[in-house]
């Protein structure tokens, strides 16, 4: 799921320049990318710091450093999940997620990876209950985004399909109730 | 201390007080401004910009790159919140 950089802000902060960095130097796959892990163990505590320090301004529009923020978290809760640093890595997510919502609305294909990405923690925290209406979410909105057949879709069924095997739960039967229901199925 | 040395210092307020690898600024010398972004293009000209944070003790170079003390940091961060990172050079006024 790539996304693409944005430009510069002109006269951003230089908190904002970190950010932007960091992120322009940051590898982004992590996840079955061991060759990108040393990397981000430098970068890490750099990533974490800036991150920290960065407000983010209620309600959607243009602000420096703020979809650099959310893939950092991203990305860093990745890293940290791939080294079994779990409780460490969600909280993260969560924050990766709730700037990419505030920022892009609820049903922008960036939302979709961060859920997709929150859910598979959830999941390897040994709380599918929790996994699951973010994976379904994530689902509903890449597929809306992408068709059926996109790469991203498929990675996002996967996780689903996953929470479903580790719960013997019906998520087809739930999305076709909810699909006739005509509920948005939100978290 | 120089406006590209400022620049420079101004931007690792912003990182954690763990060695910075330095080719996080010279690898992307484009994203920064001037006059880092020339500086920081040139081997020479970034070398003699950290040995002036190193000579004013501002920062220290070890073999993982350039590492400052939090509390230089946080006296930069709240000597210039939300500054652009630019005002600090000759060319910002």
């Amino acid at each position: 799921m790539t996304e693409t950089l944005p430009a510069a802000g002109e006269r951003a902060g230089p908190l904002a320049l970190v950010l932007r960095l960091l992120r322009a130097d940051a590898p982004g796959t992590v996840m079955g990318a061991p060759e990108d892990w040393p990397r981000w163990a430098v970068l890490l505590p750099h990533v974490l710091a800036a991150t920290t320090r960065f407000a983010p301004l209620p309600g959607p529009g243009e602000q420096p450093g703020r979809t650099d923020t959310a893939w950092l978290l991203d990305r860093a809760a990745t890293y940290l999940q791939v080294h079994a640093r779990l409780g460490e890595a969600r909280p993260l997510a969560e924050r990766a997620l709730s700037i990419t919502e505030a920022a892009y609305g609820p049903d922008h294909p960036d939302v979709g990876t961060r859920l997709n990405n929150l859910a598979s923690i959830w999941k390897e925290l040994g709380q599918p209950d929790q996994a699951r209406p973010l994976a379904e979410r994530a689902l509903s909105i890449t597929e809306a985004a992408h068709g059926p057949d996109h790469p991203a879709v498929r990675i996002v069924r996967a996780t689903v399909a996953d929470l479903t095997e580790t719960s013997g739960g019906s998520f087809r039967q739930r999305q076709r109730r909810r699909q006739e229901g005509g509920e948005d199925g939100g978290v | 201390v120089s406006p590209a040395a400022v620049q420079l210092l101004e931007l690792c307020a912003y990182l954690a007080p763990e060695p910075i690898p330095l080719d996080l600024f010279t690898g992307h010398a484009g994203l920064l401004p001037e006059p880092l972004a020339t500086a920081a293009a040139d081997v020479l000209a970034f070398n003699e910009v950290i040995a002036m944070l190193v000579d004013y003790s501002l920062a220290k170079r070890t073999q993982a790159g350039l590492q400052l003390h939090r509390l230089v940091q946080g006296v930069i961060r709240a000597r210039a919140p939300g500054t652009p990172a630019g005002l600090s050079g000759p060319g910002a006024s």
